[in-house]
């Protein structure tokens, strides 16, 4: 599906994060198992409560359109043959804002605020993609 | 009529004695080291000081470092050192840490220097001995492993991520952002150091520029450019005694973003570090915005500078594009913005060229780009992922 170039390098909590989220093959968001809080990125400590006792648990994809952009040149080789291509600022009903491509909605559509849906694509254990789909398709 | 003595805590306890830069350019065969120690060494001729009366290097985030600096101009003894590390909010940083330090007696006579090789770094002439020199952040960690895999590999892309949130929930006009566009490049006309000096740009030609990563066009953008630029910060008292009419520090603060390593989980993904600094720079100097003569506004990318306008309280949130209309920021309006063509349309130097012009046009040396009899302007700075400072400035005197 995808040309992949990622060229990510996680380490300490983003490698925990990549790595929950490969296993379960859905996107794992760390929540605080003091006070509930979700947190993305992870964060050692958790913002609301300043509690360290964290788990990774899957969100359930719903989201709406906190902000995007349409790239209509890019400097990297992976993306540069896919422009005109949108990057989503997702805003997970769990709280967290994730950054999502989209292979389902389109650019000359897309609002803020609009309602969207998650999938996950597991690249690797140190990488996965998050996309997004309109809200209404089933999965 | 000076504005210092009306202010608090670090106001008035240093001045701008000091300045100097390279040339602004596309394509150079100095290094970054020779042009930082370049500048550094014409900002202590334009002072009228010598080498061994510098005692405090604040240094660039990147590229060069204190200890080679100190050694290729021969300063003798350093007695002072930091590096504030906020990419380019850091020029402003620097002095603002230049007052403190002179203030608490821990040095008398600060270099602030900054360069780099904007230009040539991505396009090095096929001759050209590999560049070993880097720039560094702990946000670039962020980039890797949540930006760059989506297509959003450097600076226009990330701030797209919220930049497109400001035009399209306020409605900004794209014309706002040509105002400063268009201004910069005005400006730069009258610069013979501006990398766009020959190079006019009407609000037509900005609104007919390809986009880039929506919604920045090609014309959003600033100018890629080798260069360097420096200043020499020290007492009022010593700054009297020196060659140039003293610039006065009236006021400054530095604010950052909750959370400043990563740019889309904030509350408010627009509020920039500046939103928090500004008013304690204004309550330091004991002005207010309404009281500039001019505003040297950090303008990587014009919506960013909208923005910094909006934080600065020159107009509501979402609002800049009525405060930006009808020539106010050009020369010969109320508050003229990037009076030397800025990053616009001068060249990208960190900021650093911003305090540099701010200090001429302090001194009333700014030829033909001089804002009439000015006594107080501001110097912004932005950086990383949303960094801010803040610098009020006055001619002593």
């Amino acid at each position: 599906m995808t040309k992949h170039s990622v060229k990510t390098q996680p380490d300490d909590l983003d490698a925990e994060f990549y790595s929950a989220t490969a296993l379960a093959k859905r996107l794992c968001i760390q929540r605080c198992t003091q006070c509930g809080q979700h947190t993305h990125p992870a964060r050692y400590f958790c913002p609301a409560c300043s509690s360290g006792d964290y788990t990774f648990e899957p969100v359930n994809g719903a989201a709406t359109v906190h902000s995007y952009t349409v790239s209509h040149m890019s400097v990297d080789p992976a993306w540069k043959d896919l422009v005109p291509y949108l990057a989503i600022v997702c805003e997970l009903a769990e709280g967290p804002r994730v950054i999502a491509r989209t292979a389902t909605l389109d650019a000359a559509n897309i609002t803020i605020g609009m309602a969207v849906r998650l999938e996950t694509e597991v690249v690797s254990p140190e990488f996965s993609y998050v996309w997004a789909h309109p809200a209404e398709t089933a999965r | 009529m000076t504005k210092a003595g009306q202010g608090t805590g670090l106001s008035g306890k240093a001045a701008i004695v000091g300045i100097g830069e390279t040339g602004y350019v596309r394509g150079t065969d100095d290094s970054i080291l020779k042009m930082v120690v370049s500048a550094s060494m014409a900002a202590l001729r334009d002072a009228g000081l010598k080498p061994s009366d510098v005692d405090g290097i604040i240094p660039p985030p990147g590229f060069v470092a204190w200890d080679e600096i100190a050694a290729h101009l021969g300063i003798p003894e350093v007695r002072y050192t930091a590096c504030p590390q906020m990419g380019g909010a850091s020029p402003v940083a620097g002095l603002i840490n230049a007052a403190m330090a002179i203030a608490a007696g821990l040095a008398e006579v600060v270099l602030v220097p900054i360069g780099w090789n904007g230009y040539s770094a991505l396009r090095p002439r096929p001759d050209a001995r590999p560049n070993k020199r880097r720039f560094s952040a702990a946000f670039f960690e962020t980039v890797r492993n949540y930006y760059a895999p989506y297509g959003l590999r450097s600076a226009p892309w990330w701030y797209s991520l919220y930049l497109q949130r400001y035009v399209k929930h306020y409605n900004v006009p794209p014309e706002a952002a040509g105002a400063i566009a268009v201004a910069c490049r005005k400006h730069a006309a009258l610069n013979p150091l501006a990398v766009m000096r020959d190079k006019p740009l009407t609000m037509d030609e900005y609104l007919a520029s390809p986009f880039i990563t929506e919604p920045l066009r090609k014309h959003d953008c600033c100018v890629e450019t080798d260069c360097a630029a420096a200043m020499v910060v020290t007492s009022p008292e010593r700054a009297r005694d020196l060659r140039h009419t003293p610039v006065t520090f009236l006021g400054g603060a530095e604010g950052h973003p909750n959370r400043p390593d990563e740019l889309i989980n904030r509350d408010d993904i627009l509020k920039l570090g500046l939103d928090y600094a500004a008013p304690r720079a204004f309550a330091m100097a004991g002005v207010k915005p309404q009281d500039m003569d001019f505003l040297q506004i950090y303008d990587c990318f014009t919506y960013v500078a909208l923005l910094e306008l909006e934080a600065l309280g020159f107009a509501e949130r979402g609002g800049a594009a009525d405060f930006v209309k009808d020539g106010t920021i050009e020369l010969g309006g109320r508050y003229p913005l990037n009076t030397h063509g800025g990053l616009m349309s001068q060249g990208h130097c960190w900021g650093m060229n911003h305090i540099v012009e701010a200090t001429r046009q302090l001194r009333h040396q700014a030829g033909a780009a001089q804002v009439a009899d000015c006594e107080i302007g501001l110097v912004t700075g932005y950086g990383d992922l949303g960094d801010g400072t803040i610098a009020i400035l006055g001619r002593d005197g």
